[in-house]
């Protein structure tokens, strides 16, 4: 779908981008990263004509860009900054419809599709579409930037360092957004950051650049597994098989966990603990209040009095969590395992250090 | 080499000496005016030499800023201490209030009140002068972070000492810049004057277009235009030396 | 908070009562055998009767008083409300007053108003604009309180009943001049601005635009604006004058040395260095985030700067036309001293002539006009400015 060849970038006796080549497939999301100076946002400049290559061809869905008029090929290609650029005198609404004013919607339709666009990024359209963008918080401006990149259903998105401005909590709330809308939307991205773990968690495939040149070009696991070179070794750091593990799901590893009702009887409860050290206590409906350990079942009469009453949120996990999360909440409770709830609460299963360690070693091959 | 300050100040002075031995050779000036308006009988206007002209000058605007000044600045300050805080919102009216007013009016207005001649026009340059500068105090003064004033009172300095080791140095460069304002202001009030007998650089402009001679006109009006661009240029070199500029400093 | 800001209105309250008070030993209305000598000055109560001066004297006890106790709203609109009265008052009765005192004067004779209206004035707006601080949440009754005493003022003036006081005799003998010079006044000041708004404003695009440019426009205005006025007015004369003289086609247009040609040159130059500079701050404190979202969305520079550099830079170029145009009120006022008519025409003339009403007939008029000048194009200001801008967390 997009296509750089040997795309080369001067200024004066500077060279920011040095012969790349590089293509990226419809539905792809390819995340340029490297340090700083090395051309990843000159690249990506230049694929919307921002910045015009000094020599190479870019060509978009096979036509060479340069063909035709930077305004007309800006409007077809959706663009999204780190510091969002929201024009200040216009509501959000205004803003997000911007491309679809300029390529001549009708009101209705521009009317619906802003709708549409600030339910997807999570913000209600009655509360938000009125407001200012000084009335923002950084998350939500953000988020309205990237909704006015997709307001004209451009094919392709072109994102420079988009979650970079905001805290790292909502920056990973707007990752785990951006990685859904992609999937219900499959378009072909073209992400810049500096943020590895953002590069792996995001992309289909990672493209490292240093001093201009392409490094790598390959999936995050390959990037990972089989880095090219001793820079690309280095920057991915020596913590890779930690890396990995923030894109492995815990729903594949989810495992049935000894549970009891907190109504039940102590003697049930000995059942259902067997020899295992623990079991999880559940309400009646299946969520989750707390644990029981076995050494305290003998010592009380009722279940409610020997248990431990846990705040979900301490401990548990979501189902969509990573294994990532998994080793960081083991790790910083001091537990093996850690309970998964969906929605509701409601126990599932867990997950213990013994699958995370399964995990690291399939990943280590 | 010296640094770009000290050059600028060299200059300045190069050419405030040059300026005034300029004014102070009345021998070049009756030539130049002599070859450019051949037709005038008279070039320099007879009432005064040119170097008592500009000292007339300097005299009303100094003397008008320097009270100006001695009073100005305090009651910038007094305004902004909590002692005279309930009086901030009146003088800030009163001086944005008073600046849309013309210098002219006012100057105009001090005659009915206390007659010609100097006193009127000191009176009114002093009172149209204030606006500037007391503006400019206040506005400097709470430009001051407050956490630096924080820090002063936590170090034990008390409120007199804090005004004067921290506010005021602090706020130095932007009440200066106020008192450059006014300054100049007063050099083109002054101007004025004139029509109401404050002699000055003035008196031979207006003799000029009153007489219908038009190397009068120019005798006034040259070295006023240096004198002006001169003042506003060492004035603004003061300012530039003190360091601190705060992010918000008024125009 | 009601509390802490009456006490903040409080001290003022207090002081202006006090200056209205001291405003009693001065002279209140000044008797003169013509309009140029000098007077007699008499007192409050032989200007007016006992009976009003009584009225006054108490009323100014009354904020006295009503400023040192209790605090709370119905006190602040009560001063509000005697201040008005107090000001209304000593206009009504200086109407007849002066109508009384021509009658039985010398032929010639004149009636001027003196220092002690003056500080009672002054006095007034002291007490109402503690009044004012004090009621920031009744809207109503700030405005009843800030204008209803003026606008009785200005009735009272235009209905023809202060007739008789000294400025008004003097504009009555000479209302179609006055028109005259109120016109050429609107008209160089006005086309001054405009004139240099037109030049001023593409400058200033220019210099924010272009680096090499911005030195010299900024060193240009800078400096331009520091000269004199009137030193200004000089220096373009003689050119001028030598150029009408080498080409006498010019004065056909009415380009002559003096009069209004040097002056508009002189005033469009002085209307540049606000323009300029707001234009270019305008431009340039736009966040350039904003530019690079409307490239990269596609719009075409004129449409970046149509869509997003007007309207987010028009509030700060529109202050820089209001401080241009107030400027230039005042400068059109010594531009009568080249002949270029105006205001300051009768300024100059009563300085002349050591006509104190004619003075004042010019002086006033001028201040009125710079303020409302201002008004209105603080009004265009907050007009133009966009919604999301005034808005929001500041």
């Amino acid at each position: 779908m997009i296509k750089l060849e040997q795309v080369t970038k001067k200024y004066g006796a500077t060279v920011a981008v040095n012969g790349l080549s590089l293509e990226v497939n419809e539905g792809e999301v390819c995340v340029l990263i490297g340090p700083s100076g090395c051309g990843k946002t000159t690249t990506l400049r230049m694929i919307n004509r921002l910045i015009e290559p000094t020599s190479g061809r870019i060509l978009v869905n096979g036509k060479d860009t340069s063909q035709v008029k930077p305004e007309q090929l800006r409007r077809s290609i959706g663009y999204a900054i780190q510091s969002v650029g929201l024009f200040p005198h216009l509501t959000v609404a205004t803003n997000i419809a911007t491309v679809p004013e300029l390529l001549h919607w009708d009101k209705t339709r521009i009317a619906r599709r802003v709708e549409e666009l600030l339910t997807l990024v999570g913000l209600s359209p009655a509360e938000y579409a009125g407001k200012y963008p000084s009335q923002l918080s950084g998350g939500e401006a953000q988020r309205i930037g990237v909704a006015r990149a997709l307001a004209a259903d451009p094919p392709i998105l072109l994102m420079d360092e988009p979650f970079g401005a905001v805290d790292p909590l909502t920056r990973e709330r707007l990752q785990a957004q951006f990685v859904a809308i992609q999937q219900e939307l499959k378009k072909t991205v073209i992400l810049v950051t500096h943020d590895l773990d953002e590069a792996i968690r995001l992309a289909d495939r990672i493209a490292i650049m240093a001093a201009g040149k392409l490094v790598q070009y390959d999936t995050p696991e390959t990037t990972l597994s089989r880095p090219a070179s001793k820079f690309v070794h280095d920057f991915v750091g020596s913590d890779r098989a930690l890396k990995r593990l923030s894109r492995i799901s815990v729903e594949s590893f989810i495992k049935s966990a000894p549970t009891v009702t907190i109504n039940a009887s102590i003697k049930q409860a000995e059942a259902a603990i067997g020899s295992r050290r623990s079991a999880w206590v559940v309400d009646d409906k299946g969520q989750l209040l707390g644990w029981i350990d076995r050494t305290d079942l003998s010592q009380v009469s009722s279940i409610s009095e020997g248990m431990v009453t846990l705040e979900s949120k301490d401990i548990a996990l979501w189902q969509n969590a990573t294994l990532r999360e998994a080793l960081s909440r083991m790790l910083g409770q001091g537990f093996k395992s850690i309970p998964v709830v969906d929605e509701d609460t409601k126990l599932i299963g867990e997950v213990t250090l013994g699958d995370v360690e399964a995990a690291t070693a399939e990943a280590e091959e | 080499m010296p640094d770009r300050q000290t050059r600028r100040w060299i200059i300045l002075a190069l050419a405030s000496a040059a300026f005034i031995a300029l004014i102070a050779s009345t021998g070049v000036w009756e030539a130049s005016l002599r070859f450019l308006f051949p037709q005038e009988s008279q070039v320099l206007h007879p009432r005064a030499s040119l170097l008592t002209l500009v000292v007339e000058h300097l005299g009303l605007v100094g003397i008008s800023s320097s009270l100006t000044i001695l009073i100005g600045v305090p009651l910038g300050i007094w305004v902004t201490c909590p002692g005279g805080r309930n009086f901030l919102p009146i003088v800030t009216d009163l001086t944005s209030f008073g600046q849309t007013f013309p210098p002219v009016a006012v100057l105009a207005l001090a005659v009915p009140m206390l007659g010609f001649g100097l006193v009127p026009t000191v009176v009114a340059l002093f009172l149209y002068g204030l606006l500037p500068v007391v503006r400019n105090t206040i506005a400097g003064l709470r430009a001051v972070p407050p956490h630096l004033l924080d820090a002063a009172y936590g170090m034990g300095m008390g409120r007199f000492q804090a005004l004067f080791r921290v506010e005021i140095p602090l706020a130095a460069r932007v009440i200066l810049a106020g008192i450059r304002i006014s300054v100049i202001i007063n050099i083109g009030t002054a101007m004025i004057g004139a029509a109401i007998g404050a002699g000055g650089l003035g008196s031979p402009i207006i003799a000029g277009l009153v007489q219908d001679n038009l190397a009068y006109i120019i005798e006034g009006a040259v070295p006023a235009a240096i004198l002006a661009v001169l003042a506003d240029q060492l004035l603004a070199n003061v300012e530039g030396s003190f360091a601190y500029m705060p992010e918000e400093a008024t125009r | 908070m009601m509390v802490r800001q009456w006490v903040t209105g409080n001290s003022v309250a207090v002081t202006g009562s006090c200056l209205g008070l001291l405003s009693l030993p001065f002279g209140w209305l000044t008797l003169k055998a013509s309009r140029l000598t000098a007077g007699t000055s008499l007192r409050l109560w032989d200007a007016f009767s006992w009976g009003v001066a009584a009225a006054i004297i108490v009323l100014w006890l009354l904020c006295l008083a009503l400023s040192l106790a209790e605090r709370d709203k119905r006190h602040a609109i009560t001063i509000g409300i005697t201040a008005n009265a107090i000001l209304i008052l000593t206009f009504i009765f200086a109407g007849p007053a002066a109508n009384r005192l021509t009658a039985t004067g010398a032929e010639f004779a004149r009636v001027s108003l003196s220092a002690g209206v003056w500080v009672t004035v002054a006095a007034v707006y002291m007490l109402v604009f503690a009044a004012r601080q004090s009621l920031p949440d009744y809207r109503v009754w700030q405005n009843l309180i800030s204008w209803t005493g003026l606008a009785a003022v200005v009735i009272l003036l235009f209905t023809g009943w202060l007739n008789n006081i000294s400025v008004v005799q003097e504009f009555l003998g000479r209302e179609s001049r006055f028109q005259q010079e109120l016109v050429k006044h609107i008209f160089l000041f006005g086309g001054s601005v405009i004139a240099g708004t037109i030049i001023g404003i593409p400058l200033g695009i220019w210099a924010a635009r272009n680096r090499r440019a911005e030195r010299p426009i900024f060193y240009f205005a800078n400096i331009t604006q520091t000269i004199p006025s009137l030193a200004l007015f000089g220096l373009l004369i003689a050119p001028l004058s030598a150029l009408s003289f080498a080409f006498p086609v010019l004065r056909e247009f009415g380009i002559r040395g003096v009069g209004a040609a040097p002056a508009l040159i002189a005033l469009i130059i002085y209307s540049l260095l606000p323009i300029v500079r707001n234009t270019f701050v305008g431009l340039r404190q736009l966040d350039p985030a904003v530019i690079d979202a409307g490239l990269g969305m596609g719009m075409s520079r004129p449409q970046v700067f149509r869509r997003l550099e007007v309207p987010l830079a028009a509030p700060l170029v529109l202050e820089g036309v209001r401080t241009a145009s107030v400027q230039a009120v005042g400068l059109t006022a010594v531009a009568a001293l080249i002949g270029a008519g105006g205001l300051g025409w009768f300024v100059f003339q009563g300085l002349g002539q050591a006509a104190p009403d004619l003075i004042i007939l010019g002086a006033i008029p001028i201040i009125v006009l710079a303020l409302f000048v201002d008004a209105v194009m603080r009004t265009i200001v907050r007009v133009s400015t966009p919604k999301g801008l005034a808005t929001g967390t500041s």
